[in-house]
């Protein structure tokens, strides 16, 4: 079997593997059309670059990283449709019919709000840690640093959003809710 | 009374897309987008540009401690670095970009960048240089451009990389102390008396000998649960109290 072969073998068992979490992340971020468009070139890098990709369970941040990057180049350089940066810019706006777990569409804004309201880095990291469920390493892959460095970062994100989590809901309760609870 | 769950529970349960509800690589549309995928040649393909940063050098909470170490702490040993910087010229204070190898040689790395298109060379104008790598003073690997027959590293003042056997399983043995240690004190909070034995059998079971765990108090109802600190030039691992990483 030729080396190209062989390029071609790997690339399509990661498509397979991951296509659905990548689909997935970009989903979470976008429309689902420019989720397309960043799952397409983010499958279009791996391909460049397929015997970089680390095994295992790090080949998957290592999409993470270049979805991320994909989607942060086309925010920076307005090269990417007007509609995607309005898109990026609106946290919250998700198609609620996917939304079955939480209580309310109350606490639903409130955990976009919430969100919205803390660092790019931050809100990522928090993502990344909640709904793609990465573990330590696995994220300290996506932001190039070391494991301890990205622990840290995470137990500061999580006591930012509670902070930030709180205060809204505080601001959201009617007067005598926060009466009783008090 | 029902007490509401925490907010990062919430958010958990916000997430908008459900692993069950992604969408499949069987559907028609992922199919042909892999057939024109693998039919596009690699090399016409331009990648996401890494932003040119300062990285933020402080991994824990006990800065000063952190600071000695850092390079070699985020660097590894110098023949597989975990990050390389690359250096657009053959100067310390020259732009620079910072990847990751994924196991390739550093200037293998960084060579990916002076590529046509690529972030040192935009417009495809430039032949690739001749790079070199070189220890930087933070026990760092830099990756320069650099003439034939120049010594780069000796002219910025700088070691050049070694790759000794008993360092580097040294250094893959420190790696291994922070990864477990870290993930030990990740989601849970552990106690001061825990920690520090934590960390002397981590110690141990790596065959770290001349190392010491310290601590670093006080440990309150503020602060009850321990971070973990390594100043490596001097062989210490320090527990650092902070707050309960897992109440609001």
């Amino acid at each position: 079997m030729s080396s190209t072969d062989n390029r071609e073998d790997s690339f399509r068992r990661l498509y397979q593997a991951h296509y659905r979490s990548i689909s997935a992340y970009a989903r979470r971020r976008l429309d689902p059309q420019d989720a397309d468009d960043i799952v397409a070139e983010t499958f279009l890098v791996a391909w460049r670059r397929v015997q970089d990709i680390p095994d295992g369970e790090f080949a998957l941040p290592w999409l993470y990283g270049v979805a991320r990057r994909v989607i942060s180049q086309g925010r920076r350089s307005g090269q990417r449709r007007g509609r995607l940066l309005a898109r990026l810019a609106m946290v919250g706006r998700h198609d609620e019919t996917r939304m079955p777990e939480t209580d309310s569409l109350g606490d639903r804004q409130l955990v976009h709000q919430a969100l919205a309201s803390m660092r790019p880095n931050d809100r990522e990291l928090l993502r990344l840690a909640e709904w793609e469920e990465l573990s330590a390493p696995q994220l300290a892959l996506v932001f190039e640093c070391t494991p301890n460095a990205i622990a840290i970062r995470l137990h500061r994100a999580h006591r930012r959003f509670r902070q930030a989590f709180a205060t809204l809901e505080s601001e959201s309760e009617p007067e005598s809710q926060r009466e009783e609870s008090t | 009374m029902n007490r509401r769950p925490d907010p990062v529970e919430r958010l958990r349960k916000a997430n908008p897309v459900l692993a069950d509800d992604s969408e499949s690589p069987e559907t028609p549309q992922a199919k042909a987008l892999l057939e024109r995928i693998v039919r596009t040649d690699p090399e016409l393909i331009r990648e996401p540009r890494r932003p040119i940063r300062i990285r933020r050098w402080i991994l824990i909470p006990v800065a000063i401690l952190v600071l000695g170490a850092a390079g070699y702490v985020v660097f590894r040993h110098t023949d597989q670095p975990l990050f390389v910087a690359c250096y657009q010229r053959a100067s310390l204070s020259a732009d620079r970009a910072e990847l990751q190898p994924n196991g390739q040689d550093p200037v293998a790395a960084c060579g990916v960048l002076w590529r046509p298109g690529a972030q040192f060379n935009p417009d495809g104008r430039v032949p690739t240089p001749e790079l070199t790598a070189c220890v930087l003073p933070t026990g760092a690997v830099g990756v320069f451009p650099g003439a034939t027959g120049v010594n780069v590293c000796s002219a910025l003042g700088l070691a050049n990389p070694t790759a000794n056997p008993t360092e580097r399983r040294q250094d893959q043995a420190v790696q291994e102390l922070q990864n477990a240690l870290s993930n030990h004190f990740l989601n849970v909070c552990v106690g001061r008396s825990d920690a520090l034995a934590l960390a002397q059998q981590e110690l141990h079971r790596l065959g770290l000998t001349g190392w010491q765990v310290s601590d670093r108090g006080p440990f309150t109802t503020r602060a009850p649960c321990a971070s973990v600190a390594f100043d490596i030039p001097h062989r210490t691992v320090t527990i650092v109290p902070v707050s309960n990483p897992s109440s609001p």
